[in-house]
C-alpha cells in the first residue's frame, strides 16, 4: 500500500447560492519520501486536493488514506491530532501570525508537540522550544531577524520563517501551497532551495508543492498535472535540483 | 502555553482601545455595583452604630392619651420610677430606661410658626447626680453645649440637626415654644438617631423643617412650660443586648400589664424598636436603594455582556485567518477558545479592577452625599467590603467569561481550509433586497445605485451585523432616555401635583384648629383684595379596609369642602368621579386593597369621646369604623390618601363648629410679589392663629431639595450611560468598516470620491441611529417603568412617567455624536487605505 | 522572439499612453524593493496588450500606477493627461471617468445585483439619465451573455459569472483604458475562457480603448496584440502578435 492513496476524490464548494466543483473524482498515490509537484491552472482544484491530503477539508465523496490512518473519515478531534503530528503546511500568502515575532511563531509551533530527546517524553519547557526554534531559524538564515515580526519582514524572509514555523514540527509530510506565488523569482528559488535542503532525500519526508509555474514542475520525483478538478497527467522523472530552475 | 499568553497579550495590544472600551463598560457595571451596594452596607452599618452608641430604645410606651390633660395623660415621674425598679426586679433584661415627655406643639423660630415635637429627658440620674446624656436614647452634640447642672433651672434647649440645619440656628439664639411662646435659650444643636429621619404630623408626606421640628428639653422646664409639675408621658426602655423582636415586646407587653394592673395606669401599646418611625424609615429608605443598586449594576453588566458578545462575534470574524493557521498547525478548537477567553478574562478583569477603584472612590463621594442629604450627623463608616468587592469580581468575570465563550464556540469552524477560505463582505450579506427597500418601490421612491440605495443595503445586507449595530445605538438611547425620563417623570409628578391637582396658590396652615372655618374664610375673601376662591380642609388620618383584601392602608383622609364649586384640588381621576357621600382612593390603596370603583371600604377614623379644650384643641379618642363607597380613583402624585366629604369627616370625627386645618385659596393674577403682599396683609390681621402661609413653588422646592440623592443618582446614571453607549457604538461601527475594508477600496478605486463615501456611511448609521432610536426609546420605557414602579415602589409618591420630547432628541442626539466620533476614527483609516493591497486582499 | 529594443530611448510604439522613466520604490522589512525600474513605455488604443511576468516581476504595480491607485516617479501621461501630476481630488475623477478595472477577485459589491454592480459604474462616471443609466446597463450585461441573470446577487453567481459582471461594470462607463488584473486567476479554465472572449470582444468594438491585462500564465498572453515581458521590474521585452481567439485556448 502506497503511503498515500487517493482514490475517486470529489470536492464541491458551495457559495452563496452557487456550487462549484472543485475535485471530480481524482485518483492518486504519493510514496513516502517523494517530492511531489502538482502542477497546473488556477481553478484546477491543487489547494483543495492538498487540503484534503493535509486534513484541513473533508472531501463531499471519495477517500484519502495516509499511512493507513482513514484521514477523509476522521472525526473533528482526530484530524487536528492528525494534523498535529503528521502535517507542516506553508502557505501562499505565509499566513504568519501577526501578532508574533519570527522567532515566536515558530515556538507557537514547536509548542504543540514539544521537543523529543532522545527516548523519553518530549520536553515542553520554553528555554529548551526556543532554543530549537532557533535552530530552525537559522537553517533558514533568519537569525538574526528573529525578533522581526511578520510586517517587518520582506515576503521571502516571511516565507523562510513559515516553512521553518512547517519544518520545526518535524512532520513526515510537508505540504506547500504555491510557496513561491508571491515572491520575485530569485527569492522564490532561495526559498525552493531552503525546502529543498531541508526535506533532503536523506530525511524521508515526503513533500507536496502546489504551483502554477511549470519552470518548477522538474524540482519534483513525480509531477501530477490537474485540470478542471481531474488528474490530467502523473509522471515519476529524474528530479532538477532547484538552483538549477530558471523563471 | 507561554506562547499563548503572548499571543492574547498581542491581540490585546492590538485591539486595546476597542477591548478598553469594552473594559470600561465591565468597570461601569462594577463600579455601581461596588459603589451602590457597599454604600448601603456603610449606611446601615453607620445607621446602626448609631442607635447603638446612643441607646436607641429597645421599644417606648407612652400614656394611652399623651396629647390630653387627664390622669391617663400624665404619669407622676416619683411614683413610675419606683413601679419600673418594682418592675426591674422580676426582669432583670432592663438595662436602663428613661421617663421622658414627648410632645407635639407649636414653634416661633423668628417670628414664623411652625409644628413641632418637644422631648424632654432628665439632666439627673437616678442617684440625683447631674449628666450629661440620657441613659436611653441619647444624642450627639454638633455645636454649642451640652445641658449643664444649671440647665435645670433655665429655659434652654437643644435643637434637632434637621431643623436647626434649615434655620441655621446658632447657640444663643431664642426660639418660642408652645401656646404660651416662652423664649428658650438654645444651647446646642444636636443629632438624634431617633430622628434621623423625621416623622411629622400624619397629613403631611414627607414632612420638611419647614413645617416639623424637634427640641430637646431638661424635663423641669418642659413640666414646667406644660404645667404638668413632676409628670411625664413615655417610658423609652433599652434591654440586654441580642434579644429578638418577640422577646423584647413580650417583655414590654409585661411592663405594660405590670403598670396597668398593679398601679393602675393607662398605656397605649408599647412601640418596639423595629416600629421606630426614624428606624423604621431609615431602613426602607436604604433597602430600596440597595434594591436600585443592585438592579443598575445588572442592566449595565447585562449590556456589557451584550457589546462583548457583539464585539467578540465580529472579532473572531476579523481574526478567522490566525484561527485558520492555528487549525492547521495542529491546534484544538479548546486551546483557540481558551485564547479568546484568556482576552475576554483581560478585559474583566481589567474591567473589574478598574470598577473596584472606581466604585471606592465612587464610595467615598456617595456615602457622604446621602449623609448630606439626610443631613445625618453622624459620620458614615467607610471601610472595604471584601464580601462584596469578591462578589463583584466573581460577577465581573462570569460577564468576560459569558460574553466571550459564546460567540466564539458558535464562531470557530470545525474545518481550518472553511477559515482560510472566508470571506467577511459575502459572510455579512444575504443578497436580498431588504424589506423596507421592496416596500418603498411600491410608492415609487427608488433611490440612486450611488446614493441612497447603497446604505439602505448595507443596513439590511446581514441580520447579525443589523442586530449589532442596532443593539449599540438602543443600549445608548435607552439608558440615556431612562435616565433622563427618570427626572422627568419626578418632574413631571411634581408640577402636575402643583400645577394641577392643588388647586391653589396660598394655602393657610393653623396653629391651632379653628372650629369657624366658613367664618374665615368668608372674612379673608371679602376683606383680602384678590381672593376670587377659598375653601378649606379638614384632615385626618385612617387606617382603610377592605373585605377583599387583609390589607390596611394608612392613609391620610382629607374631608374636602365644596365652596361654590372650589374644591381647592382638582382629581386626575382613573375612575368615576367627586362625590362628597363617598370616598375618592388612590390607585395604589385602591390596587392594595382589591377594591374598584362601587366597591366598599372601612376607613377607621379617631373619633372625639371627650372634648377638653378647643384651644389648643385637646381631646380624647376613639376609634371608630365607617363604610364608604368608593366613587372615584385617582392617579396623582400622592399616593397613600382619601378624600371624603367634609361633613361626612366631621360628623365621622365627632368635632364640634365648623373645624378646619388648612385654608385654600386661589388668587387673581398669582404674582411671587402679590403672593408675598396677600400673606403679608394676612398675617397682619389674622396672624394670631396662623402658623404657616405657603405658596406652591415654597413647598415644592422643599420636596425637591429632599430629593436632591435621587436627582444625583440619576445624573450618574446618565453619564455612565453616555460613556456606555459611546463605547459600544464605537465597537460596532469600528467593525462594521472594517468588514467593509475591500468594498470601500473597490468603490473608491473605481472613482467613488471620498465625500460620497463618507456621505453614504454617514447616512447609513444616521438610519440606523434612528431605527435604534425607536427601538431605544420603546426599551427605555420599560426600563423605566421597571424602575419606577417596580424598584423604586414607593407607595406614598405616584409618580406617573414620562418621557418629553427634550429628552428624546437628547438621547437621539447624545447618541448621534457618539456615532459621528465612533465613525471618524475607522473612517479615516479607511480612507487612507493602500488601495492597491485593499482590493486585492485574498479571500475565496 | 523579435523583442523590440527598449533600452534605447526612443519607443517604437506611438499612442495614447505614455510612460517615461517611470520609477516604483517601496520599503518593506528594511529591505528596498524596486518594483518598477525606469520603464518608460507607449501605448496605443484599440489593443489589447498582455502584461506577462512572474510573480514579484512588478506586472501588478504597472497596472496600478497606470490605475493611480498606486504612486511612482516618473511621468504618466494618458490622453494628454499628466496623471503623475495630478491632486487625489483630480486621481479620483481619472480613476472615476478613464479607467475600467477588472480585479482578480472580482470585488463586485455584494449588496448589488448584477445589475445595479453595472449602473453604479455608469451613474458615478456620467451624467445620464435613470434610464439612460439602466439601458446601458443592461446594453452590457447583455454583451457579457448575463442579460437573464441582471437581477442575481453576487452570491448567485459563478466565478465567472461575477468576473463578466466585472467586466461589464468596467466597460460600461466608457472608459480610456481597462485595467485587468489576473482577471482568470480564480477561475476555471472553461470559465477563465468565457471571461478572456468577453474582454477580448471589448477590445474589438472600442478601438478607443487601451486595453491592459496583467497575466502570470504564457498560454493567455497570447489572447493579446501586444505583449510586454516584465522581468524583476524592468521591461524584459515588447512583442507584437497575432492574437488567437479565447476559445481557442487551453491551459
Amino acid at each position: 500500500m502506497a503511503f498515500i492513496e487517493i482514490s475517486e476524490l470529489s470536492k464541491t464548494y458551495s457559495l452563496g447560492e452557487t456550487t462549484t466543483p472543485a475535485l471530480n473524482g481524482v485518483d492518486l498515490e504519493i510514496n513516502k519520501g517523494e517530492l511531489v509537484i502538482l502542477y497546473g491552472p488556477s481553478g484546477a482544484g491543487k489547494t483543495t486536493l492538498l487540503n484534503m491530503i493535509g486534513g484541513l477539508d473533508i472531501p463531499t465523496s471519495g477517500t484519502v488514506t495516509v499511512d493507513e490512518i482513514p484521514v477523509s473519515t476522521l472525526s473533528a478531534k482526530w484530524l487536528t491530532a492528525y494534523r498535529k503530528k503528521k502535517i507542516g503546511v506553508v502557505f501562499q500568502f505565509f499566513n504568519l501570525i501577526s501578532r508574533l515575532n519570527a522567532l515566536e511563531n515558530i515556538e507557537y509551533a514547536i509548542d504543540l508537540i514539544g521537543v523529543r530527546q532522545g527516548e523519553g517524553k518530549p520536553s515542553f519547557k520554553s528555554k529548551i522550544i526556543r532554543q530549537k526554534a532557533k535552530e530552525y531559524l537559522e537553517k533558514v538564515g533568519l537569525k538574526d531577524r528573529m525578533h522581526h515580526f511578520p510586517a517587518q519582514l520582506s515576503g521571502g524572509e516571511q516565507q523562510r520563517v513559515s516553512i521553518a514555523r512547517a519544518l520545526a514540527k518535524e512532520p513526515e509530510i510537508l505540504l506547500a501551497d504555491e510557496p513561491t506565488g508571491n515572491l520575485d523569482y530569485k527569492i522564490g528559488r532561495n526559498v525552493l532551495e531552503i525546502m529543498e535542503a531541508m526535506t533532503g532525500k536523506a530525511q524521508n519526508r515526503t513533500v507536496i508543492i502546489v504551483t502554477h509555474n511549470p519552470a518548477i514542475c522538474p524540482l519534483g520525483d513525480r509531477v501530477v498535472r490537474l485540470s478542471d478538478g481531474k488528474v490530467a497527467e502523473n509522471y515519476t522523472q529524474k528530479y532538477t535540483p532547484a538552483k538549477e530552475l530558471y523563471w | 502555553m507561554a506562547k499563548t499568553v503572548k499571543n492574547i497579550y498581542r491581540s490585546i495590544n492590538a485591539n486595546k482601545l476597542r477591548l478598553f472600551t469594552i473594559a470600561l463598560v465591565i468597570a461601569i457595571g462594577i463600579t455601581s455595583f461596588n459603589g451602590m451596594v457597599t454604600a448601603f452596607v456603610h449606611m446601615t452599618r453607620t445607621y446602626d452604630k448609631a442607635f447603638e452608641d446612643h441607646n436607641m430604645a429597645s421599644f417606648t410606651m407612652q400614656t394611652a392619651n399623651p396629647g390630653g390633660t387627664g390622669e391617663d395623660a400624665w404619669i407622676d415621674y416619683v411614683n413610675l420610677t419606683s413601679f419600673i425598679n418594682e418592675f426591674r426586679e422580676q426582669e432583670p433584661r432592663i438595662k436602663a430606661y428613661e421617663l421622658r415627655i414627648v410632645y407635639n406643639t407649636i414653634f416661633e423660630i423668628r417670628g414664623e410658626k411652625q409644628n413641632g415635637q418637644i422631648v424632654a429627658m432628665n439632666t439627673r440620674d437616678t442617684e440625683g447626680n447631674f449628666r450629661e446624656q440620657p441613659a436611653v436614647n441619647g444624642y450627639r452634640i454638633l455645636s454649642g453645649t451640652p445641658y449643664s447642672e444649671l440647665s435645670r433651672y433655665q429655659n434652654v434647649c437643644l435643637v434637632d440637626a434637621h431643623l436647626g440645619e434649615y434655620w441655621k440656628l446658632e447657640p444663643q439664639e431664642f426660639i418660642a415654644i408652645g401656646d404660651s411662646r416662652t423664649p428658650f435659650e438654645i444651647l446646642g444643636v444636636i443629632g438624634s438617631p431617633e430622628y434621623l429621619i423625621n416623622q411629622g404630623p400624619f397629613a403631611d408626606i414627607m414632612p420638611s423643617p419647614r413645617r416639623f421640628g424637634v427640641v430637646f428639653l431638661p424635663l423641669r422646664a418642659a413640666q414646667n412650660l406644660l404645667g404638668v409639675q413632676g409628670k411625664v408621658n413615655e417610658i423609652s426602655v433599652l434591654l440586654e443586648d441580642g434579644l429578638s423582636k418577640n422577646r423584647r415586646e413580650e417583655i414590654a407587653g409585661n411592663l405594660k400589664d405590670f403598670l396597668e394592673t398593679n398601679h393602675d395606669l393607662k398605656l397605649s401599646d408599647p412601640v418596639d424598636i423595629d416600629n421606630q418611625a426614624s428606624y423604621w424609615l431609615m431602613r426602607l429608605d436604604i433597602e430600596e436603594a440597595r434594591e436600585f443598586g443592585i438592579v443598575l449594576p445588572i442592566i449595565i453588566l447585562g449590556m456589557a455582556i451584550g457589546g462583548l458578545y457583539v464585539l467578540f462575534s465580529r472579532m473572531v470574524v476579523a481574526e478567522r485567518k490566525d484561527i485558520g493557521v492555528a487549525q492547521a498547525l495542529g491546534y484544538d478548537r479548546r486551546t483557540i477558545i481558551l485564547q479568546y477567553l484568556g482576552i475576554s478574562m483581560v478585559i474583566a478583569i481589567v474591567g473589574t479592577i478598574l470598577g473596584t477603584l472606581l466604585g471606592l472612590w465612587f464610595l467615598s463621594y456617595f456615602s457622604p452625599l446621602y449623609v448630606d442629604m439626610l443631613t445625618i450627623p453622624f459620620e458614615p463608616e467607610v471601610t472595604i467590603e471584601w464580601p462584596i468587592v469578591i462578589a463583584g469580581i466573581v460577577i465581573g468575570i462570569l460577564t468576560g467569561l459569558i460574553g466571550g465563550y459564546f460567540p466564539v464556540r458558535g464562531s470557530i469552524q470545525p474545518l481550518p481550509a472553511e477559515s482560510l477560505r472566508f470571506d467577511p463582505s459575502l459572510h455579512i450579506t444575504t443578497g436580498k433586497i431588504p424589506l423596507i427597500e421592496r416596500i418603498i418601490r411600491k410608492f415609487k421612491i427608488n433611490p440612486k445605485v450611488t446614493g441612497l440605495r447603497l446604505p439602505l443595503r448595507n443596513i439590511f445586507r446581514s441580520k447579525r451585523r443589523t442586530f449589532s449595530s442596532v443593539f449599540a445605538i438602543i443600549v445608548s438611547v435607552s439608558l440615556i432616555s431612562m435616565a433622563f425620563g427618570m427626572i422627568e417623570s419626578m418632574d413631571e409628578s411634581l408640577t402636575f401635583y402643583y400645577d394641577v391637582s392643588e388647586n391653589w396658590d396660598l394655602r393657610v396652615d393653623f396653629s391651632e384648629m379653628p372650629t369657624n372655618a366658613s367664618q374665615i374664610a368668608r372674612s379673608l375673601k371679602q376683606n383680602i383684595d384678590g381672593v376670587s376662591d377659598i375653601t378649606y380642609h379638614l384632615l385626618s388620618g385612617a387606617t382603610v379596609t377592605s373585605s377583599e383584601s387583609s390589607q390596611k392602608k394608612q392613609v391620610s383622609v382629607v374631608g374636602m369642602n365644596d365652596s361654590d364649586g372650589y374644591l381647592g384640588h382638582t382629581f386626575d381621576f382613573h375612575a368615576g368621579e367627586w362625590n362628597p357621600d363617598g370616598v375618592v382612593l388612590s390607585v395604589p390603596v385602591a390596587d392594595a386593597l382589591h377594591v374598584g370603583l362601587n366597591d366598599e371600604v372601612n376607613l377607621e377614623l379617631p373619633k372625639l369621646t371627650k372634648l377638653v379644650s378647643t384651644t389648643p384643641l385637646r381631646a380624647h379618642f376613639e376609634l371608630v369604623n365607617i363604610t364608604f363607597q368608593i366613587t372615584g380613583i385617582i392617579d396623582e402624585f400622592n399616593g397613600l390618601v382619601a378624600f371624603v366629604g367634609l361633613d361626612n369627616l366631621i360628623s365621622a370625627s365627632n368635632f364640634p363648629g365648623e373645624p378646619a386645618n388648612t385654608l385654600l385659596m386661589k388668587i387673581e393674577d398669582p404674582t411671587p410679589e402679590r403672593l408675598d403682599m396677600i400673606r403679608e396683609e394676612i398675617l397682619a390681621k389674622y396672624g394670631y392663629n396662623v402658623r404657616n402661609i405657603a405658596t406652591k413653588a415654597e413647598q415644592r422646592s422643599e420636596l425637591l431639595e429632599l430629593m436632591d440623592l435621587m436627582y444625583n443618582i440619576i445624573y450618574i446614571v446618565a453619564i455612565f450611560a453616555v460613556l456606555l453607549s459611546c463605547a459600544i457604538v464605537y465597537n460596532t461601527i469600528y467593525i462594521s468598516l472594517q468588514e467593509q475594508k475591500r468594498e470601500i477600496a473597490t468603490l473608491l478605486t473605481i472613482g467613488t470620491d471620498n465625500r460620497k463615501l463618507i456621505r453614504n456611511i454617514t447616512v447609513e448609521n444616521t438610519i440606523v441611529t434612528l431605527i435604534g432610536t425607536v427601538f431605544g426609546l420603546i426599551f427605555g420605557w420599560i426600563m423605566l417603568w421597571f424602575f419606577m414602579r417596580v424598584i423604586l415602589n414607593m407607595e406614598f409618591f405616584r409618580i406617573s412617567l414620562f418621557i418629553s420630547n427634550k429628552t428624546i432628541i437628547i438621547s437621539f442626539v447624545l447618541t448621534y455624536i457618539g456615532v459621528l466620533v465612533a465613525q471618524y476614527f475607522p473612517l479615516r483609516k479607511t480612507l487612507n487605505l493602500n488601495l492597491a493591497e485593499a482590493t486585492k486582499e485574498r479571500v475565496v | 522572439m523579435s523583442a523590440v529594443d527598449v533600452k534605447g530611448p526612443k519607443i517604437s510604439l506611438e499612442g495614447m499612453v505614455t510612460l517615461e522613466h517611470v520609477n516604483r520604490v517601496y520599503y518593506m522589512g528594511g529591505h528596498t524593493i524596486h518594483a518598477l525600474k525606469d520603464i518608460s513605455l507607449s501605448l496605443e488604443t484599440g489593443k489589447l496588450v498582455v502584461v506577462l511576468g512572474p510573480s514579484g516581476s512588478g506586472k501588478t504595480t504597472l497596472l496600478n500606477v497606470l490605475g493611480a491607485i498606486d504612486k511612482c516617479d516618473g511621468k504618466i501621461t494618458v490622453s494628454d493627461l499628466e496623471i503623475t501630476r495630478l491632486n487625489k481630488k483630480q486621481l479620483t475623477k481619472y480613476r472615476r471617468e478613464k479607467c475600467g478595472f477588472i480585479f482578480q477577485f472580482f470585488n463586485l459589491l455584494p449588496v448589488y445585483n448584477a445589475l445595479e454592480n453595472v449602473e453604479y459604474a455608469v451613474e458615478l462616471a456620467s451624467k445620464l439619465s435613470r434610464k439612460e443609466t439602466t439601458n446601458r446597463a443592461t446594453e452590457y450585461l447583455r454583451k457579457v451573455g448575463l442579460y437573464e441573470k441582471r437581477h442575481h446577487f453576487p452570491s448567485q453567481l459563478s466565478g465567472g459569472e461575477q468576473q463578466r459582471v466585472a467586466a461589464a461594470r468596467a466597460m460600461a462607463k466608457n472608459p480610456a483604458l481597462l485595467l485587468c488584473d489576473e482577471p482568470t486567476g480564480e477561475l476555471s479554465v472553461t470559465e477563465g475562457k468565457q471571461v478572456l472572449s468577453v474582454i477580448q470582444n471589448m477590445v474589438k468594438e472600442r478601438p478607443d480603448v487601451l486595453t491592459i491585462l496583467v497575466t502570470h500564465n504564457q498560454k493567455i498572453a497570447q489572447i493579446g496584440d501586444v505583449v510586454i515581458r516584465l522581468r524583476s521590474g524592468e521591461v524584459d521585452s515588447i512583442e507584437k502578435q497575432i492574437s488567437i481567439p479565447a476559445e481557442q485556448l487551453s491551459w
